[in-house]
């Protein structure tokens, strides 16, 4: 389903109901692993995407077709990850000078819907090593396959800084696996 | 991705490249079974909520257009009495203003106060009263109209009285005089 007919079946108040179930089902499961990437517990994310979509709801109709409708959805859902995590750092004391997302090493062992072989488990741990922010832009474009400028469009950042940013985490991330072995 | 390509290859594991990333893309976390369909139903639950909470209650028509010309007007005749008639009508509570509060507290005190003079008046009395009777009226009057150990009791007290008195009696008697006096009563 095309998400201009999403948005014109939107606009019809007859036909609202409709068009929310049809943008559900295009985007529930992309924003939802979008956001369990980011908070790994499964509860966290299944909060998570349901304010995200509550808040798509309660603002379609104000959004401007200036921006893709599914860019504008995944900026509402990274903005609640980035709002949640930061929280969840203020509650476990994490001090300000560590800004590596190693906070969420215990919420990944305690997961039950966790199924990582060694490798996946080990490449999650390394993910936990980067900052909330890189991490994020290595998750949407190694796992969610977004192109830079899609992620540009999402996280209000320049192609060339995502790019920075992305070589970063993968030479972080190589680091670490050499540590391990 | 190179990277992990050239990580692969130093392990000398042997897998293909392809196959690495493959893995290392998979998704290793797990959702509960059913989670999307539920999900689908609950957020199309709660957003409807939403609306239905604008919908359950209605107000009239155009309520809101006035509401906020109502309230100001409101606040300024409020205003204006307060200003106008400070003199006539204090903002402060009248200083007697009974209440059921004020009315069980000022019971309880006159019920504390009865009780407290009411025995200390009757113990006063008693004692007034008694003071004038000998000891002896009422040894006699207890024998009559009380039990056996009231009147040992007052036997016994009134003996202490006797001993007391007969030694300050005795003290304030010369050898001489006792002495005189045995002479002539042996």
């Amino acid at each position: 389903m095309d998400d201009a007919l999403i948005l014109e079946k939107f606009a019809d108040p007859s036909q609202r109901d409709e068009a929310f179930t049809l943008l559900l089902r295009k985007y529930q499961q992309k924003i939802y692993w979008h956001i369990r990437r980011m908070v790994i517990d499964h509860a966290d994310a299944d909060d998570l995407v349901q304010d995200v979509f509550i808040k798509v709801w309660k603002n379609l109709d104000k959004f401007r077709e200036d921006s893709r409708l599914y860019t504008w959805i995944y900026r509402i859902a990274t903005n609640e990850c980035i709002t949640f995590l930061n929280k969840k750092k203020q509650k476990q004391h994490v001090s300000l000078d560590d800004d590596s997302s190693a906070y969420l090493t215990d919420t990944l062992k305690d997961s039950a819907y966790f199924d990582g072989n060694r490798a996946q488990e080990k490449l999650q741990k390394a993910l936990l090593t980067l900052p909330d922010k890189q991490r994020l832009v290595f998750n949407m474009k190694y796992f969610e396959d977004l192109k830079y400028d899609e992620i540009s469009e999402i996280l209000g950042t320049t192609v060339g800084g995502l790019k920075a940013s992305y070589h970063i985490a993968v030479k972080k991330i190589e680091q670490y696996f050499k540590q391990e072995d | 991705m190179k990277e992990f390509d050239d990580k692969n290859r130093q392990a000398g594991s042997g897998e293909s490249t392809d196959r690495w990333n493959k893995i290392l893309k998979e998704n290793p976390f797990l959702v509960p079974a059913g989670y999307f369909d539920e999900l689908e139903t609950i957020t199309r639950f709660r957003a409807k909520d939403i609306r239905l909470t604008h919908q359950n209650y209605p107000v009239p028509e155009g309520y809101f257009e006035t509401l906020e010309d109502r309230i100001l007007a409101q606040t300024q005749e409020r205003k204006s009495r307060m200003t106008i008639r400070p003199a006539i009508q204090p903002a402060t509570r009248p200083w007697f203003q009974p209440t059921w509060a004020r009315w069980a507290a000022a019971a309880c005190l006159l019920l504390i106060a009865g009780l407290f003079l009411t025995d200390r008046l009757r113990t006063d009395a008693e004692s007034f009263n008694l003071s004038g009777i000998s000891d002896q009226e009422l040894i006699n009057y207890l024998q009559v109209f009380s039990g056996t150990q009231d009147v040992i009791m007052l036997s016994e007290y009134a003996n202490d009285v006797e001993t007391v008195e007969l030694r300050s009696d005795i003290s304030s008697i010369s050898s001489d005089e006792i002495e005189s006096y045995l002479e002539f009563a042996w």
